[in-house]
């Protein structure tokens, strides 16, 4: 099973996420910074298969993360935008699929359904 | 300026100019003027005592004057002439050497002259007082009674003075000329006397120098008449050659010797002898013939008077020419030199008469008369009448200080009578006496006055009614303060609004009622026409807003009590109108709150973000907890450490939602406090910290060394810093992250606390600048902003007395603030 990246600015939702997919018996990695997610994206060779990014972050929106990042990852990676605020509040993630938004605060059931 | 009235007696006038220097300039400038004036008696009598008299006489004048009782004057001035006149009396005859009759003269005349000049300074003030020239005087110094007294005196002074000099002028030349006139006939009645003695004399002289001895005489008896000398005229070409015998027996044998000469033409001579005239004529076919003598002096016994006889010294030649006589004439002779006084050149003056003897004896008769007794006598009468002119002048002075003080007293007398009546309002019949008209005529009008005043009351009375139920029902707030702030009225809408009725409010001070908005430097209400804002909490609890301003109505004493009677003491009231503003303020402040809760709005992605972040921490770590737990045994320092971040987490939350929570719900009628700007401005970033994090927007924040308070709210001053900041992060939406930096800078000048907050935007648009704070203008789209963030900023800012504006930096924009600083903790050292 491939890898799953979690990329939010806040280092203790990174962590929990982190969790939540090891006791889902996944393997991932965090960040905190956006470029840095990217730059591993772009230089791994494993296979990325889910990717949970936070929509609002400083220097780089979850949006842009996920139109840079999917033409590294290819279309195999399934990326899920987390958000405090309501979809249509975000600006221009209305054209992203309600099945790839996350509303936070997020359970672990909704986690696990992404996984699978 | 001098008039010379006549012989020496001289009038000056210059002092009338030193009086009315001293009168409308002051003394320092009068005493100059008498000083210049008085420098001329010098020049004009020699010495120097006149100008010490004069400067002292015009100094004790204006020293006993006292301050601005110029009605002194001439009584001072007549003081001095009697207690001075016989000083100057004195000094005039033991110093100068001047005779009795003079110095009498001379004393007389100039207090006299020092009267009429104080009198003329008096008369040309008072004329320029009443044709009201512009000049500037003392307040009370002039005296109406003192004008009409000085009328008075000069009416009688002027004409009497002027008639008495006029006669005593046309007297003295009405006597010269009469002199003039008598000493021709006197002297030719002399001259009538002296043909006789020539007769005589000549028959005598005849008989003594014929060769008749019969009629010879014995010399010897006329050895005390022996002719002094005989004079003749020799020279048959007519000049002149004098021979002279010492004694009778010389002149016979010079008469002998002018006979064998052969001289033919009839000739007389006339020969002196003390108190004799010497005569020779023609005898017939005389032995000798005899030659008129050209010079002759009689020799009288007084030097003064002389009489002279001559013969015609006009010798032209030929001989026929010595017997024309000169034609009479009449001339005064005086010493008119420049060291000569007037007086004296006259007292020294004499009348010279020339007339002719007798056709007989062609010779001319000189008679000198001086005019001394005539001027003596002259001058007597002078004195006289300058004496009388003074005493005269004195009891005009006491009749007309008597006039005045009874014309002060009626005008007194007068005051009273109205002052009496506008006090009383009643008229005192008996005070006046009906049989003067001047009584009966004021007596009339004062009743006229009273009708009127009584009807003018009635009306006033109408008005004030009126009026009073005007402002007790308008339905404009009308309320009144005395000097000190207490209210004196309030009227019905005020009481309607307030809920306080008049009886709760009236006595009651304006500010423990109101809450005044002290603006434009206001402090106290009823020293300003300007408006103020002020807000009172009614008796319901609620909060009215008003604004007032002060009317220029005022001491409608008698208008204000529901008794309409006058206010306690007839205190000044201060009449205000105002203007319910209530809903104004209402709206304002729902405007304020409104403009919160849309830069809330504008952060509600933020916030939401914001929450859901330790709310997503709290529910990933219950979950992970739920989730190890149920697929076997987790260590408990796992399950402790995520029970301690859930509890962090959920604090967190709970404090986000406090901040929010205060900022929401501020309201514009929280109590206004003293704050710290510096820790609200840092409140303000804090609240914004998500957005700002999550804009990239990095704040650097500088601040002065020191604590200072500013008064107002702080809930809404952070307002103001959060809408500053909101636009600035969407001013720099498009700027790169790196460069996105929102500088606030606190600084202190002149009592002010300075605030200004610049972005690395784009800038302002210029023609932006002066409509940014206008409501409802906004550069950010149809939707996004409400307009009113800046508007609610400014009103903020204006409400704690400060300014807002806005300019372009090189770096972007600045919004700039002043507010004045309420109180200094720890002094700032500016920045």
């Amino acid at each position: 099973m491939g890898l799953v990246v979690i990329i939010d600015d806040e280092e203790l939702i990174c962590e929990e996420l982190l969790d939540c997919v090891e006791a889902l018996g996944r393997c991932g990695r965090t960040f905190t910074n956006p470029h840095l997610a990217l730059a591993f994206l772009n230089q791994t060779n494993k296979a990325v298969d889910v990717v949970f990014v936070d929509v609002m972050m400083p220097e780089m929106n979850g949006d842009t993360f996920i139109s840079n990042a999917s033409e590294v990852t290819g279309k195999k990676t399934r990326y899920y935008l987390m958000s405090g605020v309501r979809k249509s509040e975000v600006y221009s993630i209305s054209d992203r699929s309600e099945n790839s938004f996350l509303q936070k605060p997020l359970s672990l059931a909704r986690v696990k359904k992404c996984l699978t | 300026m001098n008039v010379d009235m006549f012989f020496g007696v001289n009038f000056l006038f210059g002092s009338v100019f030193a009086w009315i220097a001293f009168l409308l300039l002051g003394p320092a400038w009068g005493i100059s003027a008498i000083i210049l004036s008085s420098l001329y008696t010098i020049q004009l009598w020699g010495h120097g005592y006149a100008l010490i008299i004069f400067i002292s006489e015009f100094i004790f004048v204006a020293i006993f004057q006292g301050h601005k009782k110029n009605w002194r004057l001439v009584a001072l001035t007549l003081i001095y002439w009697l207690i001075v006149g016989p000083i100057a009396f004195l000094v005039y005859k033991f110093f100068l050497g001047v005779s009795s009759p003079t110095l009498e003269l001379i004393v007389a005349k100039q207090a006299v002259n020092g009267i009429i000049n104080v009198c003329l300074g008096l008369l040309v003030y008072y004329a320029i007082l009443t044709l009201k020239f512009p000049v500037t005087v003392n307040k009370n110094s002039a005296y109406f009674s003192n004008f009409m007294q000085i009328i008075f005196l000069s009416g009688i002074i002027f004409p009497l003075g002027l008639y008495e000099f006029y006669n005593l002028n046309r007297l003295f030349s009405e006597t010269i000329q009469q002199r003039l006139d008598q000493e021709p006939h006197r002297l030719s009645k002399q001259g009538e006397n002296i043909v006789s003695i020539l007769d005589l004399e000549t028959n005598h002289w005849e008989l003594m120098l014929s060769n008749n001895t019969d009629a010879s005489l014995n010399l010897q008896d006329y050895e005390g008449f022996n002719p002094i000398a005989v004079y003749l005229i020799s020279d048959e070409t007519g000049s002149l050659q004098l021979e002279y015998g010492e004694n009778i027996h010389n002149a016979r044998n010079l008469i002998n010797t002018i006979q064998l000469r052969g001289l033919n033409s009839p000739k007389y001579f006339v020969g002196c002898v003390e108190n004799l005239y010497l005569t020779a004529s023609k005898q017939g076919e005389a032995r000798y013939f005899l030659w008129p003598s050209p010079y002759n002096n009689f020799i009288s016994g007084s030097e003064r008077n002389a009489l002279s006889i001559n013969c015609s010294t006009d010798w032209t030649g030929g001989s026929s020419n010595f017997w024309e006589t000169k034609s009479n004439s009449t001339d005064i002779i005086r010493d008119t030199s420049n060291n000569v006084s007037e007086l004296k050149s006259w007292l020294d003056s004499s009348i010279v008469t020339l007339t002719s003897v007798d056709a007989a004896y062609p010779t001319i008769l000189e008679g000198t008369n001086t005019l001394r007794p005539s001027i003596t006598s002259f001058q007597k009468l002078t004195n006289k009448i300058m004496v009388n002119l003074f005493f005269i002048m004195t009891l005009g002075i006491l009749l007309s200080y008597t006039l005045n003080f009874i014309l002060i007293a009626r005008w007194n007398r007068v005051s009273k009578l109205v002052g009496n009546f506008l006090q009383a309002g009643s008229i005192d019949a008996t005070a006046f006496n009906p049989a003067f008209k001047e009584d009966s005529d004021l007596f009339v009008s004062l009743q006229r006055v009273a009708s009127s005043f009584s009807n003018e009351e009635s009306a006033r009375k109408i008005v004030s009614d009126g009026f009073q139920k005007l402002i007790e029902d308008t339905l404009t707030p009308v309320f009144a303060t005395n000097d000190k702030g207490t209210i004196r009225f309030w009227n019905k809408t005020l009481e309607k609004l307030t809920g306080y009725p008049n009886e709760d409010v009236i006595g009651r001070s304006f500010q423990s009622l109101a809450s005044i908005n002290i603006s434009h430097g206001i402090t106290d209400i009823t020293e300003s026409n300007l408006e103020f804002t002020f807000s009172i909490k009614t008796k319901a609890g609620k909060y009215i807003h008003l604004s007032a301003h002060q009317t220029i109505l005022k001491d409608f004493s008698m208008l204000l009590t529901t008794e309409g009677e006058p206010t306690e003491d007839g205190e000044l009231l201060h009449f205000f109108v105002a203007q319910d503003q209530t809903e104004a303020t209402n709206a304002r402040a729902h405007m304020v709150h409104m403009s919160r809760m849309a830069a809330l709005g504008e952060m509600s992605s933020s916030i939401a973000h914001e929450l859901n972040q330790p709310l997503n921490v709290i529910s990933m770590s219950a979950g992970n907890g739920i989730e190890r737990m149920s697929k076997g045994t987790v260590p408990s320092d796992y399950l402790l450490a995520k029970m301690r971040r859930i509890e962090q987490q959920a604090l967190r939350a709970g404090e986000i939602i406090h901040n929010i929570r205060e900022f929401a719900l501020a309201s514009p009628e929280d109590d206004i406090e003293m704050f710290d700007p510096v820790e609200h401005c840092k409140s303000a970033v804090d609240l914004m910290g998500e957005q700002l994090r999550l804009d990239s927007v990095k704040v650097d924040f500088s601040c002065f060394p020191g604590l200072v308070l500013i008064e107002g709210r702080p809930v809404l001053f952070e307002q103001v810093i959060v809408n500053i900041l909101n636009n600035a992060i969407q001013a720099m939406k498009e700027i790169q992250p790196t460069y996105k930096i929102c500088k606030i800078a606190c600084s202190s000048q002149d009592n002010n606390l300075c605030i200004e907050i610049s972005d690395t935007g784009p800038g302002i648009n210029v023609q932006d600048l002066s409509k940014i704070f206008d409501p409802f203008f906004s550069t950010k789209g149809d939707h996004i902003g409400t307009g009113i963030g800046l508007y609610m900023s400014k009103t903020i800012v204006n409400a704690m007395n400060g300014d807002i504006w806005a300019y372009n930096s090189e770096t972007g924009a600045v919004i700039a603030m002043r507010i004045p600083i309420a109180e200094i903790i720890s002094e700032p050292s500016g920045q």
